[in-house]
Formats: structure tokens, sequence, C-alpha cells
């Protein structure tokens, strides 16, 4: 099986090298994988840290936002027939050896999608007020998509050749999370929840979606339901 | 000639003479120039004769002329609103299609590279 790691990164010049440095060597059932950074318009030195990376760097030369990165790095998977596809976070807020739980249903073919749950038995730091909009963000994922989750906003998830080849991402920011549950339910595409870890430090809790930002996203999502394919 | 009548035609002379100079610099085609040409003047028209609208207004069922130009310009506006959020979006995505292959052209031709 031929496995890419998406990684999108926005600023991260700070994490981006610990992040990668500490991504396992092998993974079972995988005999390749190759790590995909796309560098969505940073500002600081993020394109720089990881050109001396061994990381192959999709570079935006203008910030698209989250959907936008995921989209470029889906457009790559696809062109080079990759089997599976894990999204995986710059800011370190994943545990690498949580990508052998996601990545494990899609080699046993149990799965085309698989969402790693920062939720379904709570492991980690998350803070109270982030459990809070993740639950709201399910329920609004629930009532438009009809696809239910205990993690619509995970930053990891795995996807097989099934989902990368027939997934369109529209979305442009942060609402992408959501998008996926769309894409699930209009391409009647197999969804999994695996447990994981979750890792907050006062870095990481800059970044990732703020409660306030639930409006917009929801005004974004409702537009994708109602007016998209 | 009563304040509001003058106070709304130069707003309107105004408005129109914007739609001129965007015709004369070629921004807006004749067919658009002709488009706000004919709301300007008409809009000056209605200023001249109010109680006509009442008639129309009439005509569609409600109360008064005011009632049923408020109703058209909100619904309107509504739907510019609308075709602009929907063009926006267009742009948006078109923006982020090009620097996607852009992106992708780049990291491709360097993969090729390093085959060779």
């Amino acid at each position: 099986m031929k496995l890419a790691i998406l990684i999108p990164a926005y600023n991260e010049e700070k994490t981006l090298g610990r992040v990668i440095k500490t991504l396992p060597k092998k993974f079972k059932g995988v005999e390749k994988y190759e790590i995909i950074v796309v560098n969505d318009g940073s500002f600081d030195d993020t394109e720089k840290v990881a050109k001396n990376l061994p990381v192959t760097l999709l570079s935006h030369w203008l910030n698209r936002g989250l959907g936008g990165a995921l989209g470029t790095g889906f457009a790559y998977a696809k062109k080079n027939d990759f089997d599976c596809l894990v999204t995986f976070d710059a800011d370190c807020q994943h545990h690498p050896d949580d990508i052998q739980s996601v990545i494990d249903p899609i080699i046993k073919k149990q799965a085309d999608m698989v969402v790693g749950s920062r939720l379904r038995e709570k492991k980690g730091n998350m803070p109270w007020y982030r459990q809070i909009g993740i639950l709201g963000m399910n329920m609004i994922t629930y009532l438009l998509f009809w696809v239910w989750t205990t993690d619509s906003q995970s930053g990891l998830r795995a996807f097989s050749r099934n989902s990368i080849e027939k997934m369109e991402i529209k979305s442009q920011k942060m609402e992408v999370s959501s998008e996926f549950f769309h894409e699930v339910q209009y391409n009647n595409l197999v969804l999994k929840e695996v447990p994981i870890r979750s890792i907050y430090t006062d870095y990481s809790l800059t970044k990732g979606q703020k409660n306030i930002n639930a409006f917009k996203i929801l005004g974004r999502l409702m537009y994708r339901r109602f007016f998209g394919k | 000639m009563k304040p509001i009548e003058a106070i709304l035609t130069v707003f309107a002379l105004f408005a129109w003479s914007r739609a001129f100079l965007r015709f004369r610099g070629k921004v807006i085609n004749q067919k658009e120039f002709g488009f706000w040409s004919l709301i300007w003047f008409g809009f000056i028209i209605v200023v001249f004769i109010p109680g006509k609208t009442t008639t129309l207004a009439n005509l569609l069922g409600m109360g008064r002329g005011f009632d049923a130009m408020m109703f058209m310009a909100v619904a309107l506006l509504f739907y510019s609103v609308y075709r602009l959020y929907v063009r926006i979006n267009e742009i948006e995505q078109e923006i982020t299609e090009v620097i996607r292959q852009l992106a992708l052209n780049i990291a491709i031709s360097k993969n090729t590279k390093k085959k060779k």
C-alpha cells in the first residue's frame, strides 16, 4: 500500500520540523509512504523549514485556507495514485502513533474514511470550551449532512483510494472539516471512527477553530449543502 | 419644485453621471449604460409623479405607492446580494484552482527532475 501523509501548514515554522521528525519510519501494512506538506501562503519561514526536510512541498503563493490546502493535497494524491491518504496537523496536536490506528481500517478495507476522534475515549487534555465547540459542530454536521460523528473537526483522518478519487473539496476554509461528511454521505462512503489522543499546548490553542467562528462556518456549510452539488 | 424633489433629482443625476463616466471609460458597455440610464431617469420621473405609484401599488394589491417601491427595492437588493455572494464564491474557487495548479506543476516538475 502506498500512503501519503498530508500536512497543511500555515505559519508553522516553530513546529513543522518537530512534527515531521517524530513521524514513524514505517507503518504496518504500508510498503512506502510520502509526506506531503502544503505551505498555504505562509509569511514566516514555514517554506524554508519544509525545503530542508524529506517531504514533497506544495506551496501556495496566496493563503487559501485549510480547505484550499487539503484540496491541493488531495489533487496531488489523486495524480500520484496513492492508496491511502492521512491528514495530520502541523501544530503537534496529534500523536504520531495514532496514524497507525486511523490507517488500519483502510488497510483492512473496512472503511473509506476514518476519523480519529479525540472525544470517543477522551484521552488527552482538550479544554472544556473546545469540547463544547466540537459538540456544536457535530450537531450542525448531523443536521446538514445526516452523518453523525463524535469529532467532526478532527485533523487526523484517513481516506481510502475510493475516497481520494470520489471526494470533491470545494470549501476554502475550516468548514472543510464538516464538508468531508457531506462527501461521505453524497458518495455513499463507509465511515469509521477510532479513538486518538489530543495534545493541547499554549501554542496549539492559538491555532485551530475558535467557537466564535461557528456562525461564519455555519453560513458557508448551509450554502454548500443547499446550493452546492 | 419641492426641496425633496430637488434633492432626489440631484442625487439621481449624480448617480447617472457615475454610470456615464464608467461608460466613457469603457468599464461598462452600452447595454449596461442604457439599463442604468433607464433606472435613474425612471427614478426622476417617479419623484415628480408620486401619485402614479399609488395606482401601480393598487394593481399589485398594496395600499401605498411608497410601500410597493420599498418592497420591490428590498427584493431587488436581496437578489443582488445573493448574486454577489455566488459570484464571490466562484471567484474564490477560481483563485484557489490557479494557485493549486501552480503548486502542483512546480512539485511535479521537481519530482520529475529528481527521478532523472
